[in-house]
């Protein structure tokens, strides 16, 4: 089976500990996450639904999430009125965390290896990882950290078979405001980060 | 004691360990043994043990088999099998099922929204007492998705959540009530509501409630409550509660504010 790029957004966050030695705060803030993240997953105290709740606080911490939203509206951000920006943030935080922690637990078996670092403009640094499971070819994916002067490193996106999730999202979300305007996503968000897990 | 009832004793108590020696242990129960399987990251094994059960029309295996697929768990992710599991459960009156077969029409991550549909399960889940759909409904009232916009229906049925403490479902009651939307405007029963949902930790009624006692709007005006609410509102990401906290602090002056920020971060949320 092959993880569809979008299941890996967060879900690379399960891995072992690097095998290449992190070069920069980059290669740690990935390597860390994971860690925390498998850690996290393979615990056996409380039920999966709980342990993958515990991802949660991560995931927010570690991505940021406020420029990963805005840029995801693309224009519609600056057409949004002040109610809708709060309301689309809000929802899109608990979408992110709600349906990935949750896709993570799928991920429990997986292994992670830091394969490169790169510098990508003033502040961003390109991490490439490999994913294994099994006997599977790796899966190849890069992660864009932003780190600012004063603002500590963070995940701004992910690029898997050098697609950009975060582009797809921008394109998808176009396309469902212009369906359904921008309430309209919201609420789709909404519905999204609503549904149960298995009992 | 006779010797007749001690004999009588020892041959029940004899007759009752070769019965449990000799029994054989009840069978386990395969739907159980999926949801352990489930806990220990062990999807595929869940899946075999639910799959024969779901096929005999048992609505939770059916259910939980749709949510493997949603989430991509021992199968490549598929929202529109996990939706076909849901609807084969939903049917069935499960509960869970229905919420997120709604669900699943209002995202339009299985086939095109279908907000008609959504409605009407959402209907039947919260008629069998899912407060999360009993919410959800209310909000489709309110926005007219689905049906006709129905303020009323709206305030009935995010009012159903509310009365059962859901936290978003008081909020908005909340706000209908101030404004006199779906029902009569009440200034101090909106307070009560905003109260009741910044007490459970809704970041948003936070802020509705700092706003209450800066303006007095349905209780005495009350310039430390406002700031107390605006911090505990800022700390759970509403920005806008900043600009009470300026103006409170004006008011009362750095002392005092800090005082208050520092009581407001050691109350729990």
């Amino acid at each position: 089976m092959r993880a569809s790029p979008r299941s890996l957004l967060l879900a690379l966050a399960l891995w072992a500990a690097p095998t290449v030695a992190a070069a920069g705060p980059a290669a740690d803030l990935i390597g860390d996450m994971g860690k925390e993240a498998r850690e996290t997953l393979r615990a056996t105290e409380g039920d999966l639904g709980m342990r993958e709740t515990a991802l949660r606080a991560g995931l927010v911490n570690d991505f940021d999430m406020d420029y990963i939203a805005r840029f995801a509206l693309g224009d519609y951000w600056t057409r949004a009125t002040a109610d809708q920006q709060a309301d689309y943030l809000n929802m899109f935080g608990a979408y992110v965390v709600a349906t990935y922690a949750r896709r993570l637990g799928g991920y429990a078996g997986d292994e992670l290896s830091i394969v490169g670092e790169e510098s990508a403009g003033p502040n961003d640094v390109l991490v490439t990882t490999h994913v294994t499971r099994g006997d599977a070819a790796p899966i190849e994916a890069e992660w864009r950290v932003r780190a600012g002067e004063d603002a500590p490193a963070r995940v701004i996106d992910v690029r898997v078979d050098g697609v950009s999730l975060l582009a797809r999202t921008r394109e998808e979300f176009a396309g469902l405001v212009r369906q359904h305007g921008i309430d309209g996503l919201i609420e789709i968000l909404r519905a999204r980060a609503g549904r149960l897990g298995a009992q | 004691m006779k010797l007749w009832m001690r004999r009588s004793g020892r041959l029940a108590t004899a007759a009752l360990l070769c019965a449990a020696l000799t029994w054989p242990a009840a069978a386990a129960d395969p739907f159980e043994e999926g949801r352990k399987a489930y806990q220990a990251a062990q999807f595929e094994e869940a899946l075999r043990l639910w799959r024969p059960l779901a096929d005999a029309g048992d609505a939770r295996a059916a259910f939980n088999i749709g949510a493997l697929y949603l989430d991509g768990k021992g199968v490549p992710r598929d929202p529109a099998t996990a939706f076909d599991w849901w609807r084969q459960a939903a049917e069935a009156e499960y509960v869970p099922a229905q919420h997120n077969l709604a669900l699943t029409l209002i995202a339009g991550d299985a086939g095109e929204p279908d907000y008609a549909e959504a409605l009407h399960w959402l209907v039947r889940a919260a008629e069998n007492g899912s407060i999360k759909s009993q919410y959800t409904l209310g909000k489709m009232y309110y926005y007219g998705l689905g049906a006709p916009r129905d303020y009323e229906s709206a305030y009935e049925w995010m009012g159903r959540a509310a009365e059962l403490g859901h936290a978003p479902a008081l909020y908005n009651v909340a706000k209908m009530t101030r404004d006199g939307i779906g029902t009569e405007p009440n200034a101090k029963a909106a307070y009560m509501l905003f109260s009741q949902a910044a007490v459970a930790g809704y970041g948003k009624a936070q802020a509705a409630l700092s706003v209450r006692y800066l303006e007095g709007d349905g209780v005495d005006r009350d310039p430390e409550r406002a700031l107390f609410w605006a911090y505990q509102a800022y700390d759970n990401g509403v920005s806008r509660s900043k600009l009470v906290i300026e103006a409170m602090t004006a008011e009362l002056g750095q002392e005092k504010a800090t005082r208050i920020a520092k009581e407001a971060k050691a109350t729990p949320q």
